[in-house]
């Protein structure tokens, strides 16, 4: 049995359908761990794309869409179990008014309101509600924010009601949008806004939801100037905004808004049917989704029905079975975005002068500090506290430790103990190298510099050991500062520590010291790693590059001839510096230098130095495998 | 300009040894759709024997046969006159996957799924993950354990609390 590595596991879960996922928290803690994990279910969304519809009537239906096809008469819809009903045995209506990454938002009658993800059955209800003299109304996601947000805005039109999710509160806003009595109209979200056709004033309105503004958009030019009697809808179409319009009696154009700057121009017509001999009689169609076999449309038709548009241009209606009364129809997505929601990391930003804070969530889960200076942080009323995330905070050992002492797993930062198979990723910054027990197979980034300690061949020694735990080191940064003359020594290193040296992605390094304590900080950092990829900044000047640069093109490989294992001028195999790169924000490519050698090394320094310049050098270093040495150098130099 | 022109390196023959010793010859146009190998061919580092240790000689002939099949250089050299026909070229190639893929038992699956995400082939390992998600898809949690050899960590009582929790997703 061979064992697949994390990051596929990922992959294959991210799909999975939604009911095969719920089956498998039950598998172990770290697969429950992994599907609730935020970042899974972004993924998970992002890669499955399963389309769903729902259908809305006394109670809620679903339809696989990705089933359904132009043959169809008859298609099948399942009843879902709304949990709301359970709550209010009164509620005998149901009206979906939006759906958002698999969160579908349900008004019921008597007026409550609920967001509801069918395919994890989970349920929350938005309290605090009051829906009448409602004229507009809408659901919308904002990616940016990573927020879902309720809109309502009630007669005379004065006022904006905004729910946030994230917030779980409602929020009052001045609306300085002029409404002319437009009926109850439920708004479509797209791109961070939520869109209402105002059919009264021949206007879209887009509220936006970051900035909580409403702005207008025009419809298309051209049918504007033709129609009298013109009537619009909106709905969406692939993700795209679309907007019905009824031109003449029977007949339908379809607009995709192309672009999302909310310009006119970039409106286009997709389609134009006839609804003539359509029965029974509609003024409306609007698409849902295209079919995933035929490429076809699925439309909804206003008189609470399916319509399919076949390749003959002869539209056709699909019954719903099991569905008598009349229904409307929305598109959602399968996945696990859940209503009770609290996924993402709450990050505080403090103030410099603050000096005690104490923070009382119980349900909080993850919890980023960025805050300079010492402070003192009481989190003992957060018992569900998963991941806390501290940067730039000082303490002293004695708050760390009472700090730290309501997170049992974090008892002392000089020795790490990590045991988690399916983390993600590992991140360590800091300027101590940790005893550490570590089992997690997945991408390392280390970030550690000596700015108290001179490094010293006990200090490589850590290093190796505490890299040693990871075969999938991604990145090392190490700053080194060497004030103390010093010599590393092979044997000593060799002797606490036997093992060859890991093979790892990228190592960073800053060296800044003379010259004199190059070859022992060369020696101690190829004996702690091989890179594949060596950066070099040098602090002042390239004398660094250029020493290392005549060292590997001479290596002299007789040092180590007694020994069994030896160092690494017996891995080297070649090295070459192979482009130069300006990192110019307008100019990221690399600008290569065909004939750039050791030689002429000094000249391009001379003639690209007003700039960040980077250069490219491979080495095949060790001989049992396909890595090699890639050696970029940053060269820092002034600008004019 | 760092890049070689295709015609220049489409006569060229890289060696990859499987981890098991043996050597297989690709052309250059064929490897380049393993991202490691391209990345080392931009490099100029395919000179000699190139060590793929995490794959065996069953798997890195059948990476190469699915490799063979899908690049492009003899697609470019016709000319295909109509849209039907490159219509039903992409039906041919969809096929071909789905049998190449379903031939496998499932040990060959795994570590073609490993392979290709070592020498990073993107549409194999889309492929290959696809096929493993069918697999796991509607199955039991112990079925599961023992296709990825995974131990329960769940207490009695907290396996069957997550249970309850999750019942509906077994009916």
């Amino acid at each position: 049995m061979s064992m697949i590595p994390p990051e596929l596991i990922l992959d294959i879960l991210s799909r999975s359908p939604v009911k095969s996922l719920c089956r498998f928290r039950c598998v172990s803690k770290s697969w429950l761990a992994l599907i609730k994990d935020s970042r899974f279910v972004e993924l998970h969304l992002a890669k499955t794309q399963r389309q769903r519809l729902v259908l809305d009537t006394k109670s809620l239906f679903s339809v696989d869409i990705e089933m359904v096809s132009n043959n169809d008469d008859k298609i099948f819809a399942v009843e879902l179990d709304f949990p709301g009903k359970k709550l209010y045995p009164e509620i005998n209506c149901l009206t979906c008014i939006g759906s958002c990454n698999g969160l579908l938002c349900i008004l019921t009658e008597p007026r409550y309101l609920f967001l509801y993800n069918p395919s994890t059955k989970e349920c929350k209800q938005i309290l605090d509600f009051r829906f009448p003299h409602t004229l507009l109304y809408g659901f919308g996601y904002v990616e940016s924010i990573d927020d879902y947000k309720f809109v309502k805005i009630s007669n005379p039109g004065k006022i904006v009601e905004v729910y946030s999710l994230q917030k779980n509160s409602w929020t009052h806003i001045q609306n300085e949008l002029h409404l002319t009595e437009e009926p109850c109209t439920k708004g479509i979200p797209f791109n961070g806004a939520i869109y209402w056709m105002l059919n009264g004033q021949n206007v879209i309105a887009a509220f936006n939801l970051v900035e909580e503004k409403f702005t207008t958009l025009a419809l298309p030019a051209d049918i504007i100037t033709t129609e009298n009697d013109l009537r619009c809808s909106l709905g969406l179409l692939n993700g795209s905004l679309c907007l019905t319009t009824r031109k003449r009696v029977r007949v339908n154009e379809f607009w995709i808004m192309q672009e999302y700057n909310m310009k006119e121009s970039s409106w286009t017509k997709i389609l134009i049917v006839d609804l003539f001999c359509l029965r029974p009689l509609c003024n409306f169609l609007r698409p849902l989704c295209y079919l995933k076999n035929s490429g076809t449309m699925l439309l909804y038709k206003d008189t609470g029905h399916l319509v399919c548009n076949p390749k003959d241009g002869k539209l056709k209606v699909i019954e719903v079975d099991c569905v008598r009364d009349w229904f409307d129809a929305n598109v959602y997505m399968e996945s696990l975005v859940s209503p009770n929601y609290k996924n993402k990391p709450t990050i505080a930003e403090l103030p410099d002068e603050l000096q005690s804070v104490q923070i009382v969530v119980p349900s909080l889960e993850q919890f980023s500090l960025d805050c300079k200076g010492s402070i003192l942080i009481d989190m003992v009323e957060c018992p569900n506290l998963m991941v806390l995330e501290l940067s730039r905070v000082l303490f002293t050992e004695h708050e760390f430790r009472v700090l730290i002492s309501s997170f049992p797993l974090l008892e002392d930062l000089n020795a790490i103990n990590i045991d988690a198979p399916n983390l993600l990723s590992f991140r360590y910054y800091h300027n101590q190298i940790p005893v550490s027990s570590m089992n997690a197979p997945c991408p390392w980034e280390i970030q550690l510099q000596t700015s108290k300690v001179d490094p010293n061949t006990q200090w490589f020694i850590k290093i190796k050991e505490f890299l040693a735990g990871s075969n999938q080191i991604k990145d090392v940064f190490l700053t080194l500062l060497s004030k103390k003359k010093h010599s590393f020594n092979f044997n000593e290193c060799r002797e606490s520590s036997p093992s060859f040296s890991r093979e790892i992605g990228n190592l960073h390094v800053a060296i800044y010291g003379p010259s004199e304590h190059y070859a022992a900080l060369l020696d101690g950092l190829l004996e702690v790693c091989y890179p594949r990829t060596l950066f070099v900044s040098p602090d002042e000047d390239s004398s660094f590059i250029e020493w290392l640069c005549k060292k590997l093109m001479n290596v002299d490989a007789s040092c180590c001839d007694s020994h069994d294992i030896k160092c690494w001028r017996h891995y080297l195999k070649d090295f070459k510096i192979g482009g130069f790169l300006v990192p110019h924000p307008e100019d990221q490519k690399p600008l290569c230098l065909d004939d750039l050698s050791v030689d002429n090394l000094k000249d391009a320094f001379r003639q690209y130095g007003t700039r960040t310049v980077r250069f490219h050098i491979s080495i095949g270093i060790s001989p049992n495998s396909i890595s090699r040495l890639k050696l970029l150098f940053f060269v820092k130099c002034n600008a004019f | 300009m760092s890049t070689p022109s295709s015609s220049v390196f489409s006569y060229r023959v890289l060696k990859l040894k499987s981890s098991d010793g043996e050597i297989f010859e690709v052309k250059q146009t064929v490897a380049v759709q393993s991202g490691v190998l391209k990345q080392m061919m931009e490099d100029g580092c395919t000179e000699g024997e190139i060590p793929l240790n995490n794959v065996d000689s069953p798997t890195l002939a059948k990476i190469i046969e699915w490799c063979n099949k899908h690049h492009d250089d003899d697609v470019e050299g016709r000319v295909l006159s109509q849209e039907k026909e490159k219509e039903k070229e992409k039906a041919d190639m969809k096929r071909w996957e789905s049998e190449f893929i379903d031939a496998l038992n499932r040990d060959e699956l795994y570590f073609l799924l490993i392979g290709s995400n070592y020498m990073n082939i993107k549409e194999l390992l889309d492929c290959a993950a696809q096929k493993v998600a069918g697999m796991v898809k509607g199955k039991t949690p112990e079925a599961i354990r023992e296709m990825f050899n995974i131990q329960s960590d769940f207490t009695e009582e907290e396996e069957k609390a997550i249970r309850k929790e999750n019942q509906w997703a077994f009916n």
